[in-house]
């Protein structure tokens, strides 16, 4: 028996293949086109627009002005488009748009794109430690946040719903990426899962000052107040009282100078409301120390709800 | 250590933890390892015993911070800020949990020496204080200077020790009772540059917590991450929870000055500080004229003016410059309707060079737009960016967005020389793929040889390549 194989057949086979996309898709099954950890994990970040310059994110200062918030839709095809000129390393580039590898990358972005997306949705949870959940990537929306606020309150937290929200039914949509545009920067970028609506910003719970309510000096006597709350401690959780006691305070300050904290008086009077107990005979105080302090004399959170508009 | 799980702030818990102790506080320490051999009836092999001395330091900061930002999280109020702070405490948050109890203010370690990194449920004061001061100090006490100045570690010396020494005879430092030079922790030296201030004693006494006080100025937070922004070294470590601790002041700022704040060592100043109530120690009289320097690890100014600063004062005054919309694109009062449609849009004019040489405007809009984009626009893979450039008949201008959004994607691919390789080859590899999936069937049609058919099938492979390159 005797069989044939000529160079011209084999050159016509490879060109046939190399002209559509769909044979070659044919020949390379899903499971081949898969990129190596270090290509799809670099392509998550870029779908995320890290390392994106700010000016192509912000063409003109007017669209974001300063202490301003701004919400926006992330275009698809402008992400296409930047994934595409990073996967058209090694594509010839010619104006015949059907040379042999852009039709080879034809027939691969769609799975390297769905790499790379599934990569960008573990980059936060990776931080964060937290277990991954699926993304759909059809709507991605967020906020630019321009404003002193971001470089005063660093760990600044934030919640986002979607349109239909309510208190009693929030819909919180999963940050992709929230971080400050470079060190010591003005400008917060949050990219969310889903149609933002509403946005609530608020305070580091790290970052929450000791303060007192009342302060006044009348004729070198101080007099202050601060409202406690009495709570009962058991182990290591603390139960807070609902109703806020008033109390004077203003034997807490020194003599010597009449804004200078005498904190152990302090800590004395916080003490009075341990164990939920307002009643103490003087002389039978509790001990208190500096964690249950902390959560006494450290004033509310503020938070702030944003809509799009 | 008690934890305390504070009150619901934000339906999230919060932990208020009393202290959080280093395993070793800084310093110099020798690690003595010895062997002894015995046999198996418990005999001694011999009586020699094999050992060997390590010495190593802890090194912590002391004097003064070798790198702020990888110490401080933020400062409240914040530098240079002006509002409404007279009836709060300013406060410095650290990154580091054990910090402000790295050292102690008393004489001697309040924590049993012998057991370190032993937990204890007892409180300790931090060896930390945050002073504020006004120009209304300086009225009282006019030798008084409301910042910190440059000296050296040698300049916390009595002169009878170093010489050199700029601490005037009869003031006090940390230093005062050694007996010589040596007290320093290893690699310090008497050179080493610190920022000093000079309190009269008097004032001292008045703004200084006492130790007692010291117990309660400060306290370790742990708090959830998961709403925050990625910052780096605390939301980026594969953890839901930071912790981070706070030292408070003790003193409020005053109405309508402008206050200087200085976070102040006071480790081993336990013999000078006040008593709770302010009044000098044993032995002192509140008419003492002599001074005490103390060691700055950071100093800031802020001003309290009475109008509203909080964080939800700063949040609610977000939007407030003019517009209304609340959607990422620049604003237009004019009267042109094609321009306002497209900055409505998110496009931006810009000025363009053509591969032509001309100048002209063009559109150009980021990967953020006011509204959702639903239609689909660019065909990948694009082949240049003249493809993804698209004419807008309604206003004769180009829209190079995704041009410019693919110009970009391939730059920012180039510039990484380990992606941009990696890609290559594994693209390469595909084509091979590709190439040598064509010639197993070619082979299976032609030779009925089945694609692992062994040495004859690679053996032709290499013959069909080389034939394939002689025709070129």
């Amino acid at each position: 028996m005797r069989y044939t194989l000529h160079k011209h057949t084999y050159q016509q086979q490879l060109s046939q293949v190399f002209s559509s996309p769909q044979a070659i898709r044919d020949l390379l099954k899903e499971d081949k086109v898969k990129l190596p950890d270090n290509l799809h994990k670099w392509l998550g970040r870029l779908r995320l627009l890290y390392g994106v310059p700010f000016n192509y994110l912000v063409p003109d200062e007017a669209m974001l002005p300063p202490e301003s918030i701004r919400f926006f839709y992330l275009d698809m095809n402008w992400i296409d488009a930047m994934l595409d000129g990073a996967y058209s390393i090694g594509r010839n580039l010619t104006n015949a748009a059907a040379s042999a590898s852009a039709n080879q990358d034809r027939a691969t972005f769609a799975t390297v794109k769905s790499q790379a997306e599934n990569a960008a949705a573990i980059i936060r949870p990776a931080l964060l430690g937290r277990k991954p959940a699926p993304v759909q990537w059809e709507v991605v929306s967020g906020f630019l946040l321009r404003s002193s606020l971001v470089s005063r309150y660093p760990g600044l937290g934030v919640n986002v719903y979607g349109a239909g929200s309510t208190p009693e039914q929030p819909l919180p949509l999963k940050i992709l990426r929230f971080e400050a545009l470079g060190a010591g920067a003005d400008t917060m970028i949050c990219l969310v899962a889903g149609d933002a609506y509403q946005v609530d910003l608020h305070e580091a719970p790290e970052q929450l000052h000791y303060g007192i309510d009342e302060y006044t000096v009348k004729d070198g006597v101080t007099a202050a107040a601060k409202v406690l709350r009495k709570f009962a401690v058991s182990g290591s959780e603390v139960t807070i009282g609902k109703d806020p006691v008033k109390k004077d305070i203003s034997s807490c300050f020194r003599t010597s100078d009449h804004r200078t904290l005498n904190m152990k008086a302090l800590a004395d009077i916080v003490s009075d409301l341990k164990n939920n107990d307002d009643s103490k005979t003087p002389g039978s105080k509790v001990p208190v120390n500096a964690s249950e302090m902390g959560f006494e004399m450290t004033e509310g959170v503020g938070k702030v709800s944003f809509i799009r508009k | 250590m008690p934890e305390h799980n504070g009150p619901d702030m934000l339906h999230e818990k919060v932990t208020f933890i009393q202290h959080d102790l280093p395993g070793l506080e800084a310093g110099a320490y020798q690690l003595t390892v010895s062997q002894h051999v015995n046999r198996s009836d418990n005999t001694p092999l011999s009586e020699d015993t094999l050992s060997d001395t390590y010495t190593f330091a802890v090194k912590g900061d002391r004097f003064s911070l070798s790198d702020p930002a990888s110490v401080i999280y933020s400062l409240f109020p914040a530098d240079n800020a002006s509002g409404d702070f007279d009836t709060v405490l300013p406060h410095v948050v650290f990154r580091k949990t054990t910090f402000p109890w790295s050292r102690y203010p008393s004489n001697a370690d309040p924590v049993s020496a012998t057991n370190p990194g032993v937990d204890t449920d007892a409180d300790l004061p931090t060896w930390l204080a945050v002073l504020v001061l006004d120009e209304d100090d300086l009225s009282l006490f006019p030798s008084l200077k409301l910042e910190a100045v440059t000296a050296t570690i040698g300049d916390l010396f009595p002169q009878a020790i170093v010489k050199e020494s700029t601490l005037a005879p009869g003031n006090f430092s940390y230093f005062s009772k050694a007996a010589n030079a040596e007290a320093l922790d290893p690699g310090e030296t008497l050179a080493d540059a610190v920022r000093v201030i000079d309190l009269p004693l008097p004032l001292f006494w008045k703004i200084t917590p006492s130790l007692q006080d010291l117990h309660y100025t400060a306290h370790v937070r742990k708090v959830s991450l998961d709403n925050k922004g990625t910052i780096q070294g605390i939301s980026d470590q594969g953890e839901s929870v930071g912790a981070f601790s706070i030292v408070f002041s003790n003193r409020l700022p005053q109405d309508g000055r402008k206050s200087y704040t200085f976070l102040v060592s006071l480790e081993g100043l336990e013999d000078y500080l006040p008593a709770d109530d302010g009044t000098p120690p044993a032995g002192y009289t509140a008419t003492d004229t002599r001074c005490i320097r103390l060691a700055t690890l950071q100093s800031w100014v802020f001003f309290s003016n009475g109008q509203p600063a909080k964080f939800d004062d700063s949040a609610m005054a977000l939007n407030r410059s003019g517009t209304v919309g609340t959607d990422l694109c620049i604003p237009y009062a004019g009267s042109n309707t094609l321009v306002m449609n497209a900055l409505k849009m998110g496009y931006v004019p810009l000025n363009q060079a053509l591969r032509t040489g001309e100048q002209t405007v063009s559109w150009y809009r980021g990967p953020l737009t006011p509204y959702l984009v639903t239609k689909e626009r660019v065909e990948v893979p694009v082949s240049s960016p003249d493809k993804a450039t698209i004419f807008d008949p309604t206003t004769g201008m180009l829209d190079t967005s995704y041009a410019a959004a693919w110009t970009l994607g391939r730059l920012i691919a180039l510039q990484d020389a380990g992606f941009s390789t990696a890609l290559y080859n594994w693209k390469q590899g595909l084509t091979q793929q590709v190439v040598a999936a064509i010639e197993d069937e070619l082979l299976w049609e032609r030779f009925n040889m089945e694609p692992d058919g062994g040495g004859r099938v690679s053996l032709l492979k290499e013959i069909i390549h080389l034939l394939a390159q002689q025709q070129k």
